[in-house]
């Protein structure tokens, strides 16, 4: 071990709990010595340089793999546990220094001999004794393939960006990224925006108020309200006014009205004028003339339907009597009709006897004609005495019945026909008698029924002849009085209408005034309350601009610094890098490199140039190389910057540096990482197995230690070999 | 020299910039401590623009 063994840090073992390639736990052991970690893609030897990164600093530039969660990353690939752990431990002579992160726990340590730091003691307490912060150490300590992929690639922001990894730069890079002063300054005009837009609004509105004030003011003063009702005081005022009248109103009319509650400012208006409504609706219902008006215009009601009536009624009870007369004239009264009956009746009695007696006869005479035709007897059936030998006994009886007999039956059919018609008519006089004397009683009780309500109405029986002239002149007395309450009820509805004008017009005219200035008062206050508001998004503003001033200070900063910090680390390395390019690349023309950090107006880019020989034309790097040899150009870059930073960690860390080299450059590489190897600890992670052989031939520190990570099922399994050290 | 205490310096430089120099100072631990999403964080802090709800209020 050399004198600077003694004097910087080496890397003396990495142990890693449940990361990445390791489900469980596994201890990679360099103690303080070059080493080798190969195997084949895929075993977990990438686990090793990012899990030194992470217990390092816990963290990443930017996304260690784009749209993935840093804990779905640092997850074991295989098994479900989150709470991954690692602890690096670094040697220096006798002194030993363990940093530990527990992701689980979220704990981070520094363990310096007796001392232990927790946190951010520990962060401060890591960087202070390693001499380098995240930055140094991914520029000078930690090569990774991915870090220079970006040179590959055709896009100048993306070759910008790996040559901002390789040199690390990332931290500018991203904070350059996120100090953006215009958006405060964005701000502070929105904020400004804010105020004008407001301040607009209201000017505009009281102007608008202005002028609508104006207007009702106007039309008040047309009305002739003066300057001194314009206000709440005179709104007020005037409603007294007017509730006193209205009170008098109320006692003129005898209806007691209270008076109007005061109205101290607009908002007590509609409250009032529903009071003002119920007190003019009390007197105008309540009011002595409307009591007297009613019970006259039911009495003028009444009276006009008995002066209809009364004369109708006499009218027809006349007509109805003069019709029995008439009928009583011409037919006889009730008792003559009755007396004329009785004797058709007797008479009808009499012709039916003296009808049965004919038919005896007859029937008697046909019985003798039947027997004297069967007998042919001599003698006279009836009488029986000796008929004379000529005598036709049965011609003569048969023409004595048919004959006389039949002649006065005639007769007597007749009489009894005449009797039976008279008896009929009798009846139906008797029947319409009846219902003439009933007409007669109905138009009698009729007129009775309305001689009564007229005593009723007029307060006296009055006799049937001055009935109608009773009932007319009291009807004009009425109508007489009924008009002179109605100009009475006229009048007082004048003056309700009057008190009522005065009441629309106060709500109309005078209160919108009134409302305007209150509208107007509110608005002022709006107005106060938005210049505090807008004194404080001044203020807003005024802070966004002065963060967007300081910030674009800082943003100028930035890129100055990594300007400097870039070209100074570039012009350190530049002489190593120059002799590393031309050993690696070997490119025939174009032998020189040139790297160059150049400040912009808002980024810092990079000249990344090769000629040939110096003075020579340049040409752009990407155009010339190729990706072996941009890759090479790259590692070349990455060796020299490491070579020359100043930091107490003697280490560096290649994770995979053979990617796109030829044979020839793999040979170069080998020859100059076993160089580097044999001044400090370097440790190489490879698949390449052939790499691996050039870097034994090429003197690659015997007592390194070679991992050879042989196969892995969740966990690698390694395969170690540490000779003695020499 | 770190990016830290370049920055630091260039602005320390300059006159009547150490408000920038405080802020820088802010920033730069709030990146340290959590990165990139500290300071877009710390940043996010500082802005503060009018939203709808300020406008619907002015308004």
């Amino acid at each position: 071990m050399s004198a600077n063994d003694n004097a910087r840090w080496r890397l003396a073992s990495v142990t890693i709990r449940q990361f990445r390639g390791v489900a469980k736990e596994t201890t990679y052991a360099f103690d303080g010595r070059p080493a080798m970690l190969h195997g084949n893609n895929g075993v977990g030897k990438s686990t090793v340089a990012v899990a030194l990164q992470w217990i390092l600093f816990g963290r990443f530039y930017g996304d260690v793999l784009p749209n993935t969660k840093l804990d779905s990353f640092l997850a074991p690939v295989q098994g479900k546990g989150k709470a991954y752990s690692g602890e690096v431990a670094f040697s220096r002579g006798s002194e030993r220094l363990v940093v530990s992160r527990d992701g689980g726990a979220k704990s981070f340590t520094v363990r310096l001999g007796k001392d232990t730091w927790s946190d951010e003691k520990a962060e401060a307490k890591r960087d202070e004794i390693l001499g380098l912060d995240m930055d140094t150490f991914v520029r000078a300590v930690l090569l990774q393939q991915s870090r220079i992929r970006g040179l590959l690639l055709d896009e100048p922001k993306e070759r910008n960006k790996a040559l901002d990894r390789l040199l690390g730069m990332d931290a500018a890079e991203h904070l350059l990224d996120l100090v953006r002063p215009r958006d405060f300054s964005n701000a502070a005009v929105a904020w400004r925006d804010v105020i004008r837009d407001e301040q607009q609004q209201l000017r505009s509105q009281e102007e608008l108020l202005g002028t609508q004030l104006e207007q009702c003011q106007r039309t008040a003063r047309d009305l002739r309200f003066l300057n001194k009702d314009l206000n709440a005081p005179g709104l007020e005022v005037r409603y007294l006014e007017l509730s006193r009248d209205l009170v008098a109103l109320g006692r003129k009319y005898k209806v007691e009205v209270d008076e109007l509650p005061p109205v101290p400012g607009a908002a007590k208006v509609a409250s009032v004028a529903r009071a003002f409504e119920q007190a003019v609706r009390a007197i105008r219902l309540g009011a002595e003339l409307r009591k007297r008006l009613t019970p006259v215009q039911k009495a003028i009601a009444d009276l006009s339907g008995l002066s209809e009536r009364s004369g109708e009624a006499v009218e027809a009870r006349d007509s109805a009597v003069q019709e029995l007369e008439a009928f009583v004239k011409t037919h006889g009264d009730r008792k003559t009709l009755l007396g004329e009956r009785a004797e058709a009746q007797e008479r009808l009695k009499a012709h039916r006897q003296e009808l049965k007696e004919a038919d005896g006869l007859r029937q008697l005479l046909l019985d003798a004609h039947d027997f004297v035709k069967r007998a042919k007897s001599r003698e006279c059936p009836v009488c029986e005495r000796v008929l004379p030998e000529r005598t036709d006994l049965a011609a003569r009886l048969r023409e004595r019945s048919a004959g006389s007999a039949s002649d006065a039956m005639e007769g007597v059919r007749r009489s009894v026909e005449k009797a039976e018609g008279r008896i009929e008519e009798i009846g139906a006089a008797l029947q319409d008698l009846t219902v003439l004397g009933k007409e007669v009683e109905v138009a009698r009780k009729t007129l009775e029924k309305v001689r009564e309500k007229a005593a009723e109405v007029l307060g006296a029986t009055v006799p049937e002849n001055k009935l109608q002239a009773r009932v007319d002149e009291s009807l004009g007395a009425r109508r007489e009085e009924e008009k002179k309450l109605a100009l009475a009820v006229e009048a007082m509805e004048a003056d309700l209408e009057s008190v009522d004008g005065r009441e629309r017009q106060l709500r109309a005219v005078l209160l919108p005034v009134v409302q305007k200035r209150d509208e107007v008062a509110a608005h002022e206050e709006k107005i106060e309350a938005a210049k505090k508001r807008h004194e404080k998004s001044e203020a807003r503003g005024a802070e966004m601009d002065r963060y967007a001033a300081q910030l674009e200070v800082i943003r100028k900063a930035v890129i100055g610094a990594k300007e400097d910090l870039a070209n100074e680390l570039l012009g350190k390395a530049a002489p190593r890098a120059q002799e590393l390019y031309r050993r690696l690349v070997r490119q025939p023309v174009f032998d020189t490199l040139e790297i160059e950090a150049n400040a912009k107006a808002a980024k810092v880019d990079y000249t990344f140039q090769v000629t040939a020989g110096a003075g020579g034309a340049a040409r752009d790097a990407r155009l010339v190389l190729s990706d072996g040899q941009l890759t090479a150009t790259a590692l070349a870059l990455f060796f020299a910057l490491a070579e020359s930073s100043q930091h107490a960690l003697d280490l560096l860390y290649v994770d995979d540096p053979t990617q796109n080299l030829d044979l020839p450059c793999k040979e170069a590489m080998a020859k100059v990482v076993a160089e580097i190897a044999r001044r400090r600890q370097v440790i190489v992670s490879t698949q390449d197995e052939d790499f691996v052989t050039s870097l034994k031939a090429e003197g690659f520190p015997k007592n390194a230690i070679i991992h050879h990570i042989t196969a892995w099922d969740g966990n690698p399994t390694v395969e170690t070999s540490a000779p003695a050290s020499v | 020299m770190s990016l830290e205490k370049t920055v630091a310096a260039k602005l320390a430089a300059q006159r009547g910039q150490e408000e920038a120099a405080a802020l820088w100072k802010k920033l730069w631990s709030a990146y340290e401590k959590n990165g990139v999403e500290g300071a877009h964080a710390f940043l996010g802090d500082l802005l503060d623009a009018p939203d709808d709800e300020d406008s619907a209020e002015d308004a």
